[in-house]
């Protein structure tokens, strides 16, 4: 599923090459962390959050047929 | 990205010869019979002559919808590999966007939770491209918009009778543009929209006869 969210990332972005993801597996859902470089912040969150909102439907959709929960986090680098 | 616009330059594109850009432009929206918003260009040579009255300039053109479709079937091709949702896609030209249909065994998701995942899609799909895109699947928009036409009428008729304003849901414009057309097509009642951002609520109410 990382390279799900790392695909939709890169394409949404201007600097696809600062875009990572990282997988974090817990016993029931499995977390994604999505770094992206602080001016692509905007362009993976979207207007009022809702492209942010589309990748977690996706994830949601893909985790309904694998039977796992999956959570995006987008991470601010401090 | 790159690498594909070399490619397409080696091969053969016409050119057009105007006295300006305007000219070069429209001339080559009339030869190729595509409007200048669906044409990409390129000015190959720009002379002026003395004093900048007399000039010529020529533009290489050619459609940009076709580099529009290969973005998105590009993204298309690399992401449902990676998606555990059985799924194939179709793109078609239509009325200068583009159009995607999704097919196979796992459609019923694709339209689970009032076709959210087929919008979620559609949402990323405009980000990618600069055409708009249009997602589909069994005839989910169709069907919507019947619906929609149909509740529309219903409270449009509803107002009528009471003469009371309903204000209904939050929806989004292509949804409210469909109930404004539907309501107004009852004779003295009207709506508009109330709110701000991307979601709206409508207020169908009765025409005020006496205000002027």
């Amino acid at each position: 599923m990382k390279e799900l969210v790392e695909l939709i990332a890169k394409a949404l972005v201007d600097q696809p090459e600062k875009v990572q993801v990282s997988q974090l597996e817990g016993e029931q859902t499995t977390i994604l962390e999505l770094k992206v470089a602080q001016e692509d912040l905007g362009k993976v969150i979207g207007k009022q959050g809702r492209t942010a909102r589309a990748m977690r439907i996706i994830l949601g959709a893909a985790g309904m047929k694998l039977k796992r929960r999956f959570n995006l986090e987008i991470i601010e680098k401090g | 990205m790159e690498n594909d616009e070399k490619i397409e330059e080696k091969e053969e594109k016409p050119e057009f010869k105007g006295k300006n850009l305007e000219e070069a432009i429209s001339l080559a929206e009339h030869r190729l019979k595509i409007p200048r918003s669906e044409l990409n260009y390129e000015i190959v040579t720009e002379k002026t002559k003395l004093f900048g009255i007399s000039k010529e300039i020529v533009i290489r053109a050619w459609p940009k919808i076709e580099a529009e479709e290969n973005a998105v079937a590009n993204f298309l091709d690399k992401l449902l590999p990676n998606f555990p949702l059985e799924i194939s896609y179709e793109i078609k030209k239509r009325n200068g966007f583009v159009y995607v249909i999704f097919e196979g065994n796992d459609k019923q998701l694709l339209l689970w939770k009032d076709g959210s995942l087929l919008l979620a899609f559609q949402h990323i799909l405009n980000k990618i491209s600069s055409q708009k895109v249009q997602v589909d699947c069994e005839f989910f928009r169709k069907r919507k918009e019947k619906e929609l036409k149909e509740y529309a009428q219903q409270v449009a008729r509803q107002v009528y009778e009471t003469g009371r304003n309903e204000i209904l849901d939050l929806m989004n414009p292509y949804e409210r543009r469909i109930v404004h057309i539907e309501v107004n097509q009852v004779p003295g009642i009207t709506s508009e929209s109330l709110g701000e951002g991307f979601l709206k609520r409508v207020k169908v109410f009765p025409v005020e006869k006496n205000k002027k």
